[in-house]
């Protein structure tokens, strides 16, 4: 029987694992060269149009709305940083849900934390396309579209890591979900991606939305039960609005209901949190019992 | 159709024995009808929703060091038996002990030390040699021992030409020697095979057990291997079980051959089984007319 390997032994296997996984995907992701080149051209598409679109939104009632509500001056400045938001949340979120599906089986046996794993997986090529992205979005929106994005908010990335645990909560969950049921797709998720894009700000200002005749309400309270519309007006009152981390604290703000935002972010990350890990742990053990967790290679 | 051991404890010993299960079952729960669960609750209520058997009361060690086959036709079990050692699935009795562990409820103590033909190369455009490097990270090894041993295998399956080639490129049976090279490299004291020659032509399957039994030898490790090859088990084990669900037999190949009278082990092993099913037959009528 082999020693148990000391911490600072696993600690640097663990390293070496992460590091190796990241080695191999940048090959891979090296050695599609047209594609790349063809990837990277269409996101510069992408910004261009998004940063054209947002410049053409010339409304004064608009742009004051989303000075005092978003802190960003102009629709250029709110579209391009909702987007910059999303895509960091999303690379932040440690573990892809599908990777219990697969790698429970191959995993389990090995001498390894299956979290450092599930970790060392995600490092994989579509983290390159992620990042290289967002790199082109920020480059672009900076140099192209005068975007002012204020990186060194520690304000900033306590939103996106508190939204980043809020997706990876999210994440447990499909992944226990999926476990357990055998289906692609959950009904929280399902929620999250098909409301995402309209109900919480990434790139239209939920207030106009709200404004709407009869639907109005109805679009408000949509909004307001997305966790990602908190990400998005926190995250831009401080890459944007330079609002400092004091001042995304709820006592610094007057009005009530945006003394809710950070709270709710805080509470949407702990319970989606919890609720990940006990599906999670759910579905591992009922697909124990069901013979369900097989191998796919 | 007795049963037939050549050892009934199988082990005499638990410092000998590396792998005993001990009177295991398990039942699956009823696979479930349409969407909403009504014909469940009514089949519940009509005492219709029965458990599927996959294993029953099966007892049986595996002594280190030696190859062991794990032989029976489609749904004997066999994959249970192997999921249920490599704790992907729950037993509903009895347990499975590893060096005196239940597999299954002390399975952290035994984490590292079984390993399956399973890996996971997602990045097919990365080279054998960079697939292999993250295969042996994974097993916690030292560069040097990841190096050594690649290179010691990579020999042993004549792989070397390979190891700058991308995964992508390899044709499968190649790649599913790489997927052997990296299950080797783990150091596992107990190797978990099920069906790991499917697919493979009869040459590269020939080679592959020269080259795993060369392997075997030099490093004593234990090999729990199920297939439907019975040429292949006959060749490769040192002992052998049979199970139709429940266990039949366990023996050496040359020792079941001998006994039914037949020419080879697949002769003697469907002979086994039909006077098995015969006799479970007759069992269950005589069980129903009484």
């Amino acid at each position: 029987m082999k020693p148990e390997p000391s911490l600072t032994r696993k600690l640097e296997v663990y390293a070496g694992l992460i590091t190796t996984g990241f080695g191999n995907a940048m090959h891979q992701y090296f050695s599609y060269r047209t594609q790349s080149t063809m990837k990277i051209v269409g996101t510069i598409m992408e910004v261009m149009v998004w940063g054209l679109l947002g410049g053409l939104v010339a409304n004064r009632a608009l742009e004051a709305e989303l000075i005092s509500f978003y802190g960003t001056p102009d629709m250029v400045s709110f579209m391009l940083s909702g987007i910059v938001i999303n895509r960091l949340v999303d690379i932040a979120q440690f573990i892809d849900p599908r990777f219990f599906q697969r790698g429970y089986t191959i995993y389990h046996n090995r001498p390894f934390s299956m979290w450092v794993v599930a970790i060392a997986d995600a490092i994989d090529v579509k983290l390159f396309w992620k990042i290289v992205d967002l790199t082109l979005y920020i480059t672009f929106a900076t140099l192209v579209f005068q975007v002012q994005f204020h990186f060194t908010s520690l304000g900033f990335w306590l939103v996106i890591l508190l939204g980043a645990l809020f997706r990876f909560g999210l994440n447990l969950f499909t992944a226990g979900w999926s476990l357990a049921t055998r289906s692609g797709q959950d009904p929280i998720n399902w929620f999250y991606h098909t409301t995402s894009r309209l109900f919480t700000g990434e790139l239209i200002p939920i207030t106009a939305l709200w404004t709407i005749p009869i639907i109005g309400p109805g679009f408000k309270a949509i909004s307001l039960i997305h966790p990602k519309t908190y990400v998005q007006i926190l995250g831009r009152r401080t890459l944007i609005g330079q609002a400092s981390l004091r001042q995304i604290l709820p006592q610094h703000w007057i009005s009530l209901p945006a003394q809710i935002f950070l709270p709710v972010l805080i509470a949407a990350g702990i319970f989606f949190l919890l609720l990940g890990i006990t599906t999670l742990k759910t579905g591992i053990k009922r697909a124990k019992r069901e013979g369900t967790l097989m191998w796919r290679g | 159709m007795a049963m037939m051991n050549d050892n009934p404890a199988d082990c005499p010993s638990s410092s000998s024995c590396g792998l005993e299960v001990e009177n295991l079952t398990k039942l699956y729960p009823p696979v479930r009808k349409g969407l909403v669960g009504f014909r469940d609750l009514v089949d519940t209520l009509k005492g219709r929703r029965e458990e599927v058997l996959a294993l029953k009361d099966i007892s049986f060690g595996v002594r280190g060091g030696e190859w062991f086959g794990l032989l029976g036709p489609n749904g004997s079990g066999k994959t249970t038996l192997c999921n249920i050692i490599l704790d992907t699935t729950t037993p509903t009795s009895g347990h499975v002990l590893y060096d005196g562990f239940d597999v299954n409820r002390e399975h952290e103590k035994i984490q590292g030390r079984i390993c399956t033909m399973q890996y996971q190369f997602l990045l097919q455009r990365v080279n054998v040699r960079d697939s292999l490097r993250r295969a042996g990270a994974e097993w916690m090894l030292p560069r040097e021992e990841i190096e050594e041993r690649m290179n010691w295998l990579v020999d042993i399956f004549d792989m070397r030409e390979k190891l700058d080639d991308w995964l992508v490129r390899l044709s499968s049976g190649m790649f599913r020697k790489v997927m052997m090279i990296a299950t080797l490299m783990s150091g596992a004291e107990l190797l978990v095979f099920d069906e790991p020659t499917q697919g493979m032509d009869v040459f590269t399957r020939k080679k592959l057990y020269q080259q795993l039994h060369h392997f075997q030898r030099d490093s004593g490790t234990t090999v729990f291997w199920t297939t439907h090859n019975l040429h292949e088990a006959e060749e490769t084990c040192d002992r052998i079980a049979v199970i139709d669900n429940h266990l039949v037999t366990v023996t050496t190949p040359k020792k079941l051959v001998q006994e039914m009278e037949k020419a080879n082990l697949e002769e003697a092993f469907i002979s086994l089984l039909r006077g098995n099913k015969t006799q479970t037959r007759g069992a269950s009528k005589g069980t129903g007319s009484e």
